[in-house]
C-alpha cells in the first residue's frame, strides 16, 4: 500500500474540482474525512469565521502585502485586541520593530522571551504558562527554533500564527536552502526557464 | 511590551537592571518536570551548532525518534515541497504530504462574498476553491504522524491547522508572497519602513497624480489631518 503523497501528484486536479483515482490521493483513501471536515466548518463558528477572513485577506492583498500586513489585517477582521509576540533572544531587534508596527496599528501588544537554551533555563511548559499569563486573544511566533516551536505547539487554547521562521545559518530565510540546492537548480531549469522562455 | 523593550535581558545575562514590569519579578520557583528528558541540553546544543532549519528538523526527528513526518503545504509551494521531500528521503525519514486545496471545498460555503472569490482585488486569478486546513489536519491525524511541518500556509489557515492537528506542529517556511517567503525582510530595509510608516492613503495619492499640487491643496491636506 502506498502512502498519501501530494508531492508526487503533478496534475493537482483538486484545484479544479476533481481528484486523482490513484492510491496516493487522500480524497480516495479517506473520503469520510472530508465529510467530517465540512461538518466541522458548519458547526464550529470560530473555525468558519477564521477560514472566511483568511480567504478575504488573501484576496485583498495577494502578492501586494508582506506577511506582517496579512497578520495585521487578519487580526483586525477577527477583532483581536490583545496580541502576544514570543521570540528567541537572537531576534530581539526584529521583534522590537515588529511590535512597534503592531502597536501603531492599534493593538495591545505584549511579548515574552524564550530562554530554554540559555543560563538558568526554563522548560517549554513554563514558557507556555508565561504566554498564557498575558491573557492574549492571538499569539504570534516571531522566531523560535524548530524544536522549541514543536514542543510548545501542544497548547491549543489560543489561535497562533507564525511570523518569522528562525534560521540561524541563513539569516531567518529557510527557503533559501531550497532555492540554492541542486534539486532546485535542475527543476528550475526544466520548468521556469523553458516554460517562460528564459535563458 | 515587556520583553521586546528590554535591552539588557537581565533574566539570562544577569547584568543590568530589571524593568519594572518584568514577568521574572513575581515568579514563583516552579518545580515543573521536563516534558522530554534532555530537551534543554538538546536545545542548547542545536543553538551552538548554527545549522539551517531543514537540518534542525532532521536533528529533532532523530532526537525524538520520529519515523513519520507529515507535511501540510500550500499549492503555490508545490515545487519547494518536492525538494523538501527529496531532502528528507535522502536522510532516511518517511514523509506524508497533503496540499491545501484538498477535497475542493468551495469558498461559497464558508461565506466569502462574491467579489473576493474568483479574482483577487489586486488583479490575479485564484479560483473559487477554498483552502481546507481542517481536512489537512484530519488526514495527517489519520496517518498517525509524529510531527507535522507547515510549508507556507497563510496567516489564518495556519492557526486553523494548528488547532486541529494532534501531533506537534511547527513552521518550516513562513509564507510571504511579496518577499519570496522571507517575511523578516521588511524589517531590515527602507521599503518595509515605507510600507508601514510613511505610506499615504492610496486614493489620496492618486488624486494628485494628474495635476500639479496647488498651495490650497496643501492647506486642505493639513487642515484635514488636524481635524482627524
Amino acid at each position: 500500500m502506498s502512502e498519501i503523497q501530494c508531492a508526487s501528484c503533478f496534475q493537482q486536479l483538486c484545484v479544479g474540482g476533481g481528484f486523482q483515482k490513484k492510491n496516493f490521493c487522500p480524497k480516495n483513501v479517506y473520503p469520510e474525512v472530508y465529510v467530517a471536515a465540512e461538518a466541522e466548518y458548519a458547526t464550529d463558528a470560530e473555525t468558519r469565521e477564521m477560514a472566511k477572513n483568511a480567504a478575504i485577506m488573501e484576496s485583498r492583498g495577494y502578492i501586494a502585502w508582506p506577511r506582517l500586513k496579512d497578520i495585521i489585517e487578519f487580526a483586525k477582521a477577527m477583532k483581536y485586541a490583545r496580541l502576544t509576540v514570543f521570540f528567541c533572544p537572537d531576534l530581539w531587534r526584529e521583534t522590537k520593530r515588529a511590535c512597534r508596527i503592531l502597536v501603531k496599528n492599534g493593538f495591545t501588544v505584549s511579548s515574552r522571551v524564550c530562554r530554554t537554551c540559555r543560563e538558568n533555563p526554563r522548560t517549554p511548559d513554563d514558557f507556555i504558562d508565561d504566554i498564557m499569563n498575558t491573557s492574549p486573544d492571538f499569539v504570534i511566533n516571531a522566531g523560535l527554533c524548530f524544536a522549541q516551536e514543536a514542543q510548545i505547539s501542544k497548547n491549543k487554547d489560543i489561535p497562533a500564527t507564525a511570523f518569522i521562521a528562525r534560521d540561524s545559518a541563513l539569516n531567518n530565510y529557510p527557503a533559501s536552502a531550497i532555492y540554492c540546492s541542486d534539486y532546485w537548480k535542475d527543476w528550475a531549469e526544466d520548468v521556469y526557464r523553458k516554460k517562460f522562455g528564459l535563458a | 511590551m515587556p520583553c521586546a523593550n528590554c535591552a539588557d535581558q537581565t533574566c539570562f545575562t544577569g547584568q543590568g537592571k530589571m524593568p519594572v514590569d518584568c514577568p521574572e519579578r513575581n515568579r514563583e520557583e516552579s518545580g515543573s518536570q521536563e516534558p522530554v528528558a534532555g530537551f534543554v541540553e538538546f536545545a542548547a546544543q542545536i543553538r551552538k551548532k548554527q545549522i539551517n532549519r531543514i537540518s534542525e528538523v532532521i536533528e529533532y526527528a532523530r532526537f525524538m525518534k520520529i519515523e513519520k513526518i507529515g507535511i501540510a503545504c500550500c499549492i503555490g509551494l508545490h515545487d519547494e515541497l518536492r525538494v523538501v521531500t527529496n531532502m528528507l528521503k535522502k536522510t532516511g525519514l518517511h514523509s506524508v504530504s497533503v496540499m491545501c486545496k484538498t477535497g475542493t471545498y468551495e469558498k461559497k460555503s464558508v461565506g466569502v462574498p462574491v467579489r473576493f472569490r474568483m479574482t483577487t482585488q489586486t488583479g490575479y486569478a485564484v479560483g473559487c476553491v477554498a483552502c481546507n486546513p481542517v481536512a489537512q489536519a484530519m488526514v495527517l491525524n489519520r496517518e498517525k504522524t509524529g510531527l507535522n511541518l507547515i510549508i507556507g500556509l497563510c496567516a489564518g489557515h495556519d492557526s486553523i491547522f494548528m488547532k486541529y492537528s494532534e501531533a506537534p506542529t511547527a513552521t518550516l517556511i513562513a509564507k510571504d508572497r511579496s518577499n519570496g517567503h522571507n517575511p523578516a525582510a521588511i524589517l531590515y530595509n527602507f521599503y518595509g519602513d515605507n510600507f508601514f510608516g510613511r505610506r499615504p492613503n492610496p486614493e489620496g495619492a492618486a488624486k494628485y497624480n494628474y495635476r500639479r499640487i496647488r498651495p490650497i491643496d496643501l492647506f486642505r491636506m493639513v487642515k484635514k489631518k488636524m481635524r482627524s
